[in-house]
């Protein structure tokens, strides 16, 4: 084995060279067999039984295993890899001819071929999971494109829907405005006044029912914009007793209204939305009970105001309490009219407000509706005096001139421009940073733009300069970004003096301790 | 107080100025408003979009809020179905001239 291919390996000894034999017998176990050019064998080395080649004698016939050789050329070296002979070996088959005699070598290949048959096996079953896995991402592309495509239909379908109800409750509510101004016309005229009340309170409650349906469109593409101002509490009671008073005394049905020792004078609200949740509550008790009475009471416990509506009726399955809160759904025992939404709509706007809408109910005992918001009480002192200059930029001269007036008022000095083009051209007159507002009131909505873009561009020379933006409406997914801004405040038009001021207190005096 | 007296004084010169406007921008209104049925313009609803727009920030700002919610309203329809704002506008429009006079 050794020589000069060996790379300077000098002679081996005896042991090694007989170990490595042995260890090609024991895993190739080679069978040379010679034999002639008429395929009679001549003689043998190595283990034929291991082939399954018995009774080779010299001068015999090849064994029928080896019938292979007949058609091959002996002339020249062959190489025959994975023969599988009849016996269930499989064997490298080599020919070597040398000198008019003729050597067939055997290596037993069994368990090399097992192990290819394995990774063949394997590299099929790669393959077979391979295309399994395309199928299924075509599957998936089809099922993602068919789902884009539904949701595309959809989304048509919930726009034509809220355009179709939008359309709809326009036309109740216009006629409807026109039976309720003329019933109050014939009553004042001396009508008959049973009469006449029965169609104003049957108009007044379908007018809610498409009031209802209307706020519902709106609070599906657009972000509520709460804006809290300082309401005084008595006032809010007042109002709603007004509302409701002669509506329970005609069902002969008693209404209390009481508010709880503690509660302060004034508290930091949306009367709007507040007002809203109160008349769809105490509406809801009245219609829904025959007899007895309704009771509203206002409390006032760490912070959080709640009113109570409390009434007399049939009261609410458990498993219907949940389901009245959704849109469009209304309880079994219900009177008839409503579109169901009133309720859904309260949560909605309770939840705007950081607050919540529960009930509490048995049947055969009433229900109690409570609805519960933080609400901060209003600084007592005198309104801190505001300074500093602000530049304003709307479109709209009515506004500019409220704002004027109003910004004035409170010793602000003010600048006004009512577009970007405008403001492109005060920032070149004032190129200096010092020359910066210390605060930016805009419009969402411009002639020429977005406030936005304003902001933008002022930010750029004062990346924390206060902005206050006035918006009628602003896409929710914009509003929210924005007003992750703490420099940053979104008010909802119209806005009264109050809150504008309480706003800007808060943008231009951080440091002032003011309600929120 | 949130706004002293002199303030409120020139608030409700404002506010009387603004009512005495309404007239005008009603009739500004329903002329775009007859010239989008007439010839579909696009740009009369933009215009009408863009000024029930206003007018529903600016009527709740000088103590309209009926006229604030009608111009919502109106807002709306002229935007969504723009075909059919006729009684929408047309309830607008009657609202704007009486408070006018109010």
């Amino acid at each position: 084995m050794s020589g000069p291919a060996d790379n300077g390996l000098s002679a081996l000894p005896g042991s090694v060279e007989a170990f490595v034999q042995q260890q090609i017998e024991r895993i190739a176990a080679p069978l040379i067999i010679e034999y002639t050019e008429n395929l009679h064998l001549v003689g043998h080395q190595g283990p034929a039984a291991r082939y399954g080649l018995l009774d080779l004698d010299p001068g015999d016939p090849l064994p029928e295993a080896l019938d292979f050789l007949s058609n091959m050329e002996h002339d020249s070296a062959q190489e025959l890899p994975f023969v599988t002979l009849p016996t269930g070996k499989v064997a490298h088959v080599h020919i070597q001819p040398r000198e008019e005699r003729y050597f067939l070598i055997l290596f037993d290949a069994t368990e090399q071929h097992e192990l290819v048959q394995a990774q063949q096996q394997q590299a099929n079953e790669v393959r077979l999971l391979n295309s399994h896995q395309q199928r299924t991402m075509e599957q998936l592309r089809a099922a993602k494109s068919s789902i884009e495509q539904q949701r595309g239909e959809l989304e048509i379908l919930h726009q034509a829907q809220t355009r179709f109800i939008a359309m709809m409750s326009h036309e109740f509510r216009t006629p409807l405005n026109a039976i309720m101004g003329y019933a109050e016309l014939l009553s004042e005229e001396g009508g008959d006044s049973e009469r006449l009340g029965a169609i104003r309170r049957s108009a007044w409650h379908l007018l809610t029912m498409v009031e209802n349906v209307l706020e519902q469109a709106r609070l599906g593409r657009e972000q509520v914009t709460i804006t809290r101002e300082p309401v005084p509490v008595a006032d809010l009671l007042r109002l709603l007793s007004d509302l409701f008073q002669e509506q329970a005394a005609e069902r002969g049905l008693g209404l209390r209204f009481s508010q709880s020792p503690g509660i302060p004078e004034k508290l930091m609200l949306d009367v709007m939305r507040v007002r809203q949740i109160a008349i769809n509550l105490i509406g809801n008790a009245i219609r829904y009970t025959a007899k007895g009475e309704i009771s509203v009471n206002l409390n006032y416990r760490d912070g959080r105001l709640s009113i109570l509506v409390q009434d007399s009726g049939p009261g609410i399955a458990p498993a219907e309490q949940d389901r009245i809160f959704r849109p469009y759904e209304r309880g079994s025992g219900s009177p008839g009219g409503g579109a169901g939404l009133g309720l859904a709509i309260c949560r909605q706007l309770a939840e705007a407000m950081d607050g919540s809408l529960r009930l509490e109910s048995q049947l055969g005992r009433g229900s109690r509706f409570i609805f519960t918001i933080p609400a901060a009480v209003p600084d007592a002192r005198p309104p801190p005096q505001l300074s500093g200059r602000i530049l304003v930029l709307d479109d709209d001269p009515d506004l500019r001139q409220w704002l004027k007036i109003v910004l004035s008022d409170w010793g602000l000095e003010v600048s006004m421009l009512a577009s970007l083009a405008e403001l492109q051209n005060w920032r070149e007159q004032h190129p200096s940073a010092t020359d910066l507002p210390d605060l930016l009131l805009t419009d969402y909505l411009l002639e020429d733009g977005v406030g936005v873009e304003a902001m933008k561009q002022l930010r750029q020379l004062d990346a924390e300069l206060p902005i206050v933006m006035l918006t009628g409406s602003v896409p929710a997914e914009e509003g929210i970004r924005m007003t992750h801004d703490p420099n940053f405040l979104l008010l909802a038009k119209p806005i009264s003096a109050a809150a504008l001021r309480n706003s800007l207190t808060r943008m231009l005096l951080p440091d002032h301790q003011d309600t929120p | 107080m949130t706004i002293s007296d002199a303030g409120r004084s020139a608030i409700e010169r404002a506010q009387m100025q603004y009512r005495q406007e309404l007239p005008a921008k009603a009739d500004e209104l329903q002329r775009l408003h007859q010239a989008y049925l007439q010839r579909r313009d696009m740009d009369c609803q933009q215009l009408l979009l863009r000024q029930t727009h206003r007018l529903s920030g600016s009527a709740g700002m000088y103590e309209l809020p009926h006229l604030s919610q009608l111009a919502r309203a109106a807002h709306h329809q002229i935007r969504d179905n723009p075909d059919d704002a006729a009684a929408a506008l047309s309830e607008l429009l009657d609202a704007m001239r009486k408070a006018a006079g109010g």
